[in-house]
């Protein structure tokens, strides 16, 4: 695969806050980062760590109350914020797909599949609904379904597995540049998953799209994704190439993480301590610093910046940052 | 086809217990109601009341046995198609019951109508301006609607509307269509400001669910996206709500058909409780059963065409 790929989607200090009763909540917290074309970019971390809102922002769909605060979301150049209602609609769905963990509530109880991927197909291209159809019948054969009869079935009718293949087939319709996959693949059996993975890698070489694929599971993002970024409480912890990542990483979140994952520690696994903040009572520091065993005074009073620790790979750790820098005076004397 | 069929006639073998249930309670409850039939008749024809004439006049109208052969007289004749004869005009009740019923239907679909008109379009408006000024206006006209009883209403329109601008008819419906027109409104207001609430909260409650996200997300507009997805789905419980509307519309509106002298079946039912009318009362009953029976079966019916989710549940299976 080509090291330099060329940035499909760039994501600079986004942040989306949500005004609630109990006070405000940074779910999204100064997010920065890229796709490349045919690059797939993972997304990892705790169920409420940010990823799913991170998604409905891109698409500037972030349900109320909440808000996107600032940011920049370009998307082949252009900034997706500065976009007008009608404009961003198009963009929606044509350039920028995302499919659902939950496909049952992906689709209209009371619709047929059919008719969502047709009309998906038809608010963005020109076609008649007998072209609209067998581009819809097209997808969902090449998503390993019986065409015709899934076309007509209602969600209902489908298993699980058959549902969330019908909403990527739908989401892939109108080929987009950039597929958001917000934790697609955690409902489903391992041997659907992996089939699902492996047709996901394809396409981002044979149409050039790039994945952005959103995750709890650390093995399925292992498996497709190129670079991971790893959030907590809101905010990007760490980044980088997923082999360098999952070897070696720098966050002790990240670390924690895969020492709490039976693919990637083989011996006696160790919890995490503590439970995941509130995060409407955020700690000044380092949001992971009260179950982080490195924990520092200034982790507790001080946000730690995402730096770039190694080639490409950043954290967000003032361990780690003081370390490199003792090194680096190390080699200066 | 077959489904729907064994369906239906289960559905309407329940109507039998139904009917036979209602009647019976309004025997018993007619016959525990103070006042007697024959004593009424007697003083309305001028005629003494002594026991001799009572006992004359008991027998005449059939009142003077036992209840339970009261009712299986009564359950034999209209089991033949005879409902009886009134008791104060004479006539055969069906024929007093048919001729009214006509001017009741009239005035059930004026008022639908009406309700349509005003609520479809305000529940909507609503629910997407929600916690705008529109929609607290809405919220306040609906909540004077449902609290406005219907004889002011109907007075408000005659004073206002009726008198100002003559040639609106006031009574009765000799005068066709635009004598339609007040009672309609009358009726219609009243129940938008239910509807047009329920609608409200549906489609905000249908509005906020996974799927018109995921439809956001596919770059729908949004007139499909309440059009198609939010408003069909919102419509189930306004259907379940109709049902129940429509029974009671047939039955008449008897304070509506009282102000505009609607010639309804209603007023029918009033005048024969005060006359102690057993016969058109049983009759009245005997309808608004069935009214209420078959208005529930077209509304379950209509769930299947709603929602897919209940048509096939009897029908076939999962696609697998």
């Amino acid at each position: 695969m080509d090291n330099v790929h060329k940035q499909v989607l760039e994501v600079k200090n986004l942040s989306a806050n949500f005004y609630t009763s109990r006070g405000l909540i940074r779910a999204a917290d100064n997010i920065n980062f890229n796709v490349g074309q045919s690059e797939c970019l993972a997304i990892i971390g705790e169920s409420g760590a940010g990823k799913s809102v991170t998604a409905l922002s891109l698409l500037r769909l972030v349900p109320h109350p909440g808000r996107i605060e600032e940011g920049e979301i370009n998307l082949e150049g252009r900034d997706l914020l500065q976009l007008n209602p009608k404009e961003m609609r198009r963009v929606r769905g044509e350039d920028l797909a995302l499919v659902f963990q939950d496909s049952l509530s992906t689709f209209n109880p009371v619709r047929t599949i059919g008719s969502h991927i047709c009309e998906t197909i038809t608010a963005h291209r020109k076609l008649s609904s007998a072209e609209a159809r067998d581009m819809a019948r097209c997808k969902l054969a090449e998503m390993g379904l019986p065409a015709e009869r899934s076309f007509r079935s209602f969600p209902f009718q489908l298993s699980g597995g058959m549902r969330q293949r019908a909403a990527l087939a739908m989401a892939m319709s109108l080929h987009p540049r950039v597929l958001i996959a917000d934790e697609a693949t955690t409902s489903l059996d391992v041997t659907l998953q992996a089939q699902i993975l492996h047709y996901l890698k394809k396409h981002l070489q044979e149409c050039c799209m790039s994945l952005l694929f959103i995750t709890h599971d650390l093995a399925a993002a292992a498996a497709v994704a190129d670079r991971v970024a790893v959030m907590y409480a809101g905010r990007i912890v760490e980044s980088g190439p997923v082999r360098e990542v999952f070897r070696q990483p720098l966050h002790p979140y990240t670390s924690a993480l895969l020492r709490s994952h039976p693919s990637f520690c083989p011996g006696r696994l160790e919890p995490i301590n503590g439970s995941p903040p509130d995060l409407a009572d955020l700690s000044p520091g380092c949001a992971f610093s009260p179950r982080c065993l490195k924990g520092r005074e200034i982790c507790r009073n001080k946000v730690p910046s995402l730096q770039e620790l190694w080639p490409e790979q950043q954290a967000a750790c003032h361990f780690h940052q003081a370390r490199k820098n003792d090194l680096r005076e190390a080699a200066v004397t | 086809m077959q489904v729907m069929l064994k369906y239906l006639i289960r559905r309407l073998l329940t109507l039998v217990p139904v009917l036979l249930g209602v009647t019976f309670i309004t025997f018993i409850l007619m016959d525990l109601a103070p006042g007697d039939p024959a004593e009424i008749l007697l003083t309305r024809r001028d005629i003494e009341v002594t026991p001799e004439n009572l006992q004359l006049a008991r027998e005449a109208l059939g009142v003077d046995g036992p209840l339970p052969l009261r009712y299986a007289n009564w359950l034999l004749d209209v089991l033949q198609g005879n409902l009886g004869t009134s008791f104060t005009t004479g006539e055969p009740v069906s024929a007093e019951i048919l001729g009214r019923l006509p001017a009741t239907a009239e005035l059930a679909a004026g008022g639908l109508l009406v309700m349509f008109l005003l609520a479809f379009p305000l529940g909507t408006v609503a629910a997407l301006l929600r916690g705008t000024v529109g929609d607290h206006i809405g919220r306040l006209t609906a909540l004077v609607g449902a609290s406005i009883p219907s004889f002011y209403l109907g007075l408000l329109l005659i004073t206002y509307i009726a008198v100002p601008m003559e040639g609106i008819p006031v009574m009765g419906k000799d005068e066709g269509l635009i004598s339609l027109l007040l009672p309609s409104v009358t009726l219609g207001f009243g129940l938008a400001a239910t509807y047009a609430r329920l609608l409200r909260a549906n489609l905000l409650e249908v509005l906020q669910l996974d799927y018109i996200r995921s439809a956001r997300s596919r770059g729908l507009r949004e007139a499909v996206i309440i059009g198609r997805h939010a408003f069909r789905n919102a419509l189930i419980p306004v259907v379940t709500l109709l049902g129940i509307t429509m029974g009671h519309l047939l039955g008449g509106t008897v304070v509506v058909e009282r102000i505009f002298a609607w010639p309804g079946v209603g007023r029918l039912a009033v005048e024969a409780i005060f006359d102690r009318n057993y016969p058109v009362i049983q009759g009245y009953v005997l309808l608004m059963g069935l009214a209420f029976v078959c208005m529930n079966l077209v509304i379950d019916l209509s769930y299947r065409l709603l929602d897919p989710r209940v048509r096939m549940e009897e029908g076939e299976g999962k696609v697998s």
